[in-house]
């Protein structure tokens, strides 16, 4: 039943970005979800291994749910709040991002509750900012790659 | 936590040593793709790595550990990079001698063979620490998946971006 939930979770959230608006062009978007998945799982995996910060259960069908959210959910989620962080939007996109920001600390919640999660040992302002950290590093990414390609457009013209 | 070693030995040395001389060959050859095009095929190494080291090497499967111990380590990020520049060289090459759709099945499976060739090199060097009865073999099934779907990635990419990447003589 876990798994079941954390897919389904993770399922609207694909939803949520398949119909969305997207200022990122498809190469773009591939970079921003590679990228953004070396840091993400990189910071998860010190917390994790190194520092025993978050204790995942080590049940088979917990553990690949946690492996559903971390591949699968968080990175189209770091996607979802970069296209909204390029939006032309003055004030709304930053209100926009706050509330995916946000929605992190009840996808927390909902995996310790799922048993996802045994021992959370960071504060929820701490995941916040973790995760906006996350946030900002895909938004860097994409800054990055659309620098690169209007250089070299500039170069080529 | 498992460790395995504690000192500056044959693994570091081989993680260094392959990383660099992947990223000299990465620098060195003529620039074939678009800038865009470049950084996700070497973006698209990094992740694969990434994305094995932290399914399979991780609870609740656990194959393996990489580099002294099961922690994370400034080496085990490191052989990431070096992956990047792998999956460069693949798609560099796949493009530079034009496979034809008929040989695709033969171009995956040298470089197959090459990456578990190399991998038996990096367990020599105790890069990689089998556990649970895990085999070389079963990386070998891995590489297939594996660059069979940067294949498909590379030509997905060439296909919704409309361009063929930028040709440069030699």
């Amino acid at each position: 039943m876990t798994l079941a939930i954390c897919m389904f979770v993770t399922w609207c959230v694909w939803i949520a970005f398949s119909l969305m608006p997207k200022k990122l062009s498809v190469l773009d978007t591939v970079f921003v979800l590679f990228g953004g998945t070396v840091f993400e799982l990189s910071i998860f995996t010190l917390l994790h291994v190194n520092l025993s910060w978050i204790v995942v259960n080590p049940d088979i069908e917990k553990s690949c749910a946690n492996l559903v959210i971390r591949l699968l959910l968080i990175p189209v989620a770091l996607l979802i709040s970069t296209n909204i962080m390029l939006y032309d939007w003055k004030v709304l996109k930053w209100i926009v991002a706050a509330g995916i920001l946000l929605s992190f600390v009840p996808l927390q919640m909902l995996q310790v509750r799922l048993g996802v999660i045994t021992a959370l040992h960071v504060p929820t302002i701490g995941m916040l900012l973790f995760f906006s950290a996350y946030m900002l590093f895909a938004r860097l990414l994409a800054g990055l790659i659309r620098a690169a390609g209007r250089k070299e457009e500039r170069r080529l013209s | 936590m498992n460790v395995y070693d504690t000192h500056f030995d044959s693994n570091e040395w081989f993680v260094l040593s392959g990383l660099f001389i992947g990223a000299v060959l990465v620098v060195l050859l003529p620039k074939r793709f678009r800038a865009k095009n470049a950084i996700v095929y070497y973006t698209c190494g990094l992740y694969t790595g990434l994305f094995f080291d932290h399914s399979l090497g991780l609870e609740p499967i656990d194959l393996y550990d990489v580099d002294d111990s099961s922690a994370y380590e400034w080496t085990d990020f490191l052989s990431y990079v070096s992956y990047g520049c792998v999956s460069y060289i693949f798609f560099y090459v796949y493009d530079r001698i034009g496979v034809r759709p008929s040989r695709i099945a033969v171009y995956v499976l040298v470089w197959a063979l090459l990456s578990t060739g190399m991998e038996w090199l990096a367990v020599q060097a105790h890069v990689f620490h089998y556990r649970l009865g895990y085999r070389l073999a079963y990386s070998f099934l891995i590489y297939l998946i594996v660059h069979s779907c940067w294949l498909a990635l590379f030509h997905w990419c060439e296909k919704i971006a409309g361009e063929r990447p930028r040709r440069h003589p030699g």
